[in-house]
């Protein structure tokens, strides 16, 4: 199993990627970093909604 | 587009999430040993030359050309396992769009009956975000070190790419009007001709992206 971290889940590559990984749950384990909450209209991943522009916010995260 | 003109003011907001924030994955990504998929950019380039490979020289005209740069040679030097993918005036279509894409846009306008100016001076190989996605996981697959190129493979002016979306979706092309870039007044000074020489990505990746005309009639069937 993979472990991949969508930084901008929300954003158009972000979107694309997780349509693109979530065909393949047995290999991909995915989550998904953005702002504000999860607009990419799927629930099948481990959401985060976290400013990524702050420091000790994202190495805790 | 406008993002690169907002991003010649400012510059302390764009480098922060443009470098700093890779710096601080790359760091992350160093202790728990992640392989980082980094997003960058034809801006880059200074537009003289086109069809850039890989190893070309970089000369940003823009700022935000200058933050992607910056952000480049932050994962160069970082010494982890990294990917670069430029790529080149991405489109596509999402369940939720925050931002419109220059598909998208021309579309809409034609299809609404409004006369749209296009510039014919610049010149660029689209990328249809499948196609983007598509390299990552590629990246992510093979793990694939270093910087690679992903774009379609035919170098259009932006007035042509306008003209291919009206002929493929059926619009109006008389309702596209060409000017040149110079009477746009722009904040941000754009590469004239960039376009992405494919050669490392197809045969590295073995991954060969197509032309600007066959993907947007996949992307049409998608729509439908």
């Amino acid at each position: 199993m993979i472990k991949v971290i969508i930084t901008g889940s929300n954003g158009l590559l972000g979107q694309s990627l997780l349509n693109l990984l979530l065909k393949d749950t047995q290999k991909y384990q995915v989550f998904g970093f953005s702002t504000g909450e999860n607009r990419s209209g799927r629930e099948d991943f481990s959401y985060t909604s976290i400013d990524i522009t702050n420091e000790i916010i994202l190495k805790k995260t | 587009m406008t993002q690169v003109d907002d991003c010649e003011n400012k510059k302390e907001a764009y480098d922060l999430l443009n470098v700093t924030v890779v710096k601080w994955l790359s760091e992350v990504s160093k202790e728990i040993n992640a392989h980082v998929i980094h997003i960058s950019t034809d801006f880059i380039f200074d537009g003289i030359k086109g069809f850039y490979k890989e190893t070309d020289k970089p000369n940003p005209l823009s700022y935000y050309g200058v933050s992607k740069l910056k952000s480049e040679e932050v994962l160069i030097q970082s010494r982890i396992n990294f990917t670069i993918l430029r790529t080149i005036l991405v489109y596509g279509k999402v369940f939720d769009m925050s931002r419109s894409n220059i598909v998208l846009w021309v579309k809409e306008m034609l299809s609404k009956g409004k006369e749209i100016t296009i510039v014919d001076d610049q010149f660029r190989t689209p990328t249809h975000v499948e196609d983007l996605a598509l390299a990552c996981k590629i990246s992510m697959d093979k793990r694939a070190k270093g910087i690679y190129h992903i774009s379609s493979n035919e170098l259009l002016s932006i007035f042509e790419i306008a003209q291919q979306i009206a002929a493929v979706f059926h619009l109006d092309k008389s309702l596209i009007k060409p000017i040149s870039t110079s009477t746009l007044n722009q904040t941000a000074s754009r590469p004239v001709k960039t376009g992405f020489d494919l050669t490392k990505t197809n045969k590295e990746l073995e991954f060969y992206p197509k032309s600007f005309k066959e993907d947007l009639l996949k992307f049409k069937e998608k729509l439908a």
